[in-house]
């Protein structure tokens, strides 16, 4: 009888102390969520990095969460899980253009304010993107390959997953800016899939088959390394310029040999990090978010060495 | 008619002559080989022939040990997972736990068997279809190597010889040192399918299991094994990967285990159990790289791509039933 009460009673405690701190809680704390497309990939360390070094500063919670892999539909369950939880904002990366506008409207329609971060779908109604502009970026790059290449020549284009919103638009950059010098450039695409062994394998083909080559270029993490793989096991370096996007640990180690010689940074802590600033002054003064671009800064071996000490403490 | 008989005995007389019982796949193989060494001048190049041994390694290896257990009458839909796991294991144990990169190997590797392990006492004990156990077990392993990791990956390892001897040295300054260990698990895992008592018992076990079991063989422990020996093959493949890479993410090894089931199926592994082979399945392996290469090579566009390897593998499957002369696959 006696173990029956002592049950009892904890049950009871449990009950009236969950409201409690539970209320306890919402009076003195904004809570914010903010969710990644693919939580498993190197490049959204510093998102969320910024994100909870930015909760930490405000005295707010801030979760992040989301998908591992990339999986749009995962993605927006996430959101819908944070908006069942009624938090105080949402701020979410958006990689389709439309998939994202129901759960938004649904948000907004619930007082839930919802931003977009590191990638953009202006008709879902979110209040603001904060983030790199990816066809900006992509110019960024082309402008970087016609610096190293002067005469023109051909290159390749490289990117993990055909058909992805954020990353075609890189590719729409590049080939823009190609385009415009007057057909001195000859480009190529080439489509590898995520698995590094395969990329490295299916670039260094594309090589063989054309050796006139003179530069190879990714969008994106998985390309970037594997160029920086083949310039270096194939001994490539002068023969060949490498370009890579976001800060990758291979990437940057080619740099300062040398056998790569350039990488676009979107600066993504800066995109955690002012995301949840923007949530919180709207949620506490009712400021309006506005967009917010967190650049497109090229790193080259001039500044490697700076950019790796701050990318090792997560800041870039 | 007559024709028909005459092509057909031909067809046996030439599989007498040069002894394959994987006539078929070979034959597919050649067909593309030379499809696409007309088409693209660089296609026959000792370059190109390592690079696509050297992106077979892994998927060779797991695809191999795969066979075995199809043969025997199971899937293993977690070896992705295990992949995953076994680097991130081994990953963290040299990076966090400061662990010499070997004995971190050792614990990877010893990893992918426990879980190996799990997974056969699962299909085994509860009698459960392999494919919904080891779905299940799949997510249950990505789990661990997301949860082990944070979702982060794991690179900057330190110098070792380690990283040569798996994945980065050229054996006579030429042939990647992966394809040695795809070829060896390739002799082992040939040596212990057709060549032992052991084979015949995971034959038999595929083939028909009560008459196997009437016959006296302990069928779920063959197939014990046989999940053991994948579970292995998954841990090795990563630690080749790692060696080659010199990086470690929990999200690698994703799709491995449909890609392994495919590259079995193409070498004329039936999906029914008690048929397959360690050959063709290597060819097949081969095959999918040669057409994923060989469309780079001449210049697909990069839309296309996955559409046509999708074609040659239904072609490649096509050609190797009509040819082997078997019924179904």
């Amino acid at each position: 009888m006696s173990r029956r009460n002592q049950w009892f009673a904890l049950l009871l405690a449990l009950l009236v102390a969950l409201p409690a701190s539970n209320a306890a809680a919402q009076a003195k704390k904004y809570k914010f969520v903010v969710i990644t497309h693919a939580t498993a990939v190197p490049f959204f360390v510093p998102v969320r990095k910024g994100a909870e070094e930015a909760g930490a500063a405000l005295g707010c919670d801030v979760v992040y969460t989301g998908p591992s892999g990339f999986d749009i539909q995962k993605q927006v369950d996430y959101i819908k899980n944070a908006i069942a939880q009624k938090v105080d904002g949402i701020a979410t990366t958006m990689p389709d253009p439309a998939a994202f506008n129901d759960v938004v409207k649904e948000a907004m329609s619930k007082g839930i304010p919802v931003l977009a971060l590191n990638a953009d779908a202006p008709a879902s109604g979110r209040l603001a993107y904060v983030g790199q502009g990816n066809y900006e970026a992509g110019q960024s790059m082309g402008r970087q390959i016609v610096k190293l290449l002067p005469q023109g020549g051909d290159v390749l284009l490289c990117i993990h997953t055909a058909g992805a919103e954020n990353l075609e638009a890189r590719v729409k950059g590049a080939k823009d800016v190609l385009d415009a010098q007057g057909g001195k450039f000859k480009y190529r695409v080439v489509a590898t899939g995520t698995d590094m062994v395969k990329a490295v394998s299916l670039i260094g083909s594309a090589y063989q088959a054309n050796p006139a080559i003179k530069g190879m270029f990714g969008v994106e993490d998985v390309t970037g390394s594997a160029i920086a793989q083949i310039i270096e096991r194939d001994k490539l370096k002068g023969k060949v310029v490498g370009g890579g996007f976001d800060l990758v640990a291979d990437v940057l180690a080619g740099i300062k040999k040398g056998t790569m010689s350039f990488t676009i940074d979107q600066q993504p802590y800066l995109q955690g990090y002012q995301s949840v600033v923007e949530l919180f002054l709207l949620a506490k003064y009712k400021l309006t978010p506005c967009d917010i671009n967190t650049g497109i800064a090229p790193v080259t071996a001039d500044n490697v060495a700076a950019v790796m000490d701050l990318a090792a403490k997560g800041y870039r | 008619m007559g024709n028909a008989n005459a092509s057909r005995g031909g067809v046996a007389a030439f599989k007498r002559l040069f002894g394959f019982r994987d006539f078929g796949v070979v034959a597919a193989a050649l067909l593309i080989a030379a499809f696409f060494s007309l088409t693209s001048p660089v296609f026959l190049t000792a370059y190109n022939f390592f690079n696509l041994l050297r992106q077979t390694a892994g998927l060779g290896i797991v695809a191999m040990a795969m066979t075995v257990l199809i043969v025997s009458g199971e899937f293993d839909l977690s070896v992705g997972a295990i992949y995953a796991v076994t680097g991130v294991v081994t990953g963290l144990a040299t990076k966090s736990l400061g662990l010499n990169i070997w004995l971190s190997a050792v614990l990877g590797l010893s990893s992918a068997m426990l879980l190996g392990l799990l997974n056969g006492l699962l299909v085994t004990l509860t009698k459960i279809n392999s494919f919904i156990a080891t779905l299940a077990t799949q997510m249950v392993y990505r789990g661990i190597a997301m949860v082990l990791s944070q979702g982060q990956p794991v690179s900057n390892f330190d110098e070792d010889p380690f990283y040569s001897i798996l994945g980065r040295s050229e054996v006579f300054g030429l042939v990647p040192v992966q394809i040695l260990w795809l070829l060896a698990s390739g002799l082992v895992l040939f040596a212990a399918l057709h060549r032992t008592t052991f084979g015949v018992r995971v034959y038999a076990s595929g083939d028909n299991r009560d008459a196997a079991e009437l016959a006296g063989i302990k069928t779920a422990r063959v197939k014990r094994a046989c999940f053991l020996v994948t579970a292995a093959a998954a841990g090795l493949a990563s630690l080749v990967s790692l060696g080659y890479l010199k990086t470690v993410t929990p999200t690698q090894g994703t799709n491995l285990e449909l890609e392994a089931i495919a590259a079995a199926v193409i070498g004329g592994t039936s999906m029914s159990g008690g048929i397959g082979s360690i050959v063709g399945t290597f060819i097949g392996t081969f095959i999918m790289a040669e057409v994923r290469t060989g469309l780079v090579l001449l210049g697909t566009d990069a839309y296309v791509q996955d559409a046509f390897v999708g074609l040659v593998i239904a072609l490649a499957v096509i050609v190797n039933v009509k040819v082997s002369g078997r019924k179904a696959i």
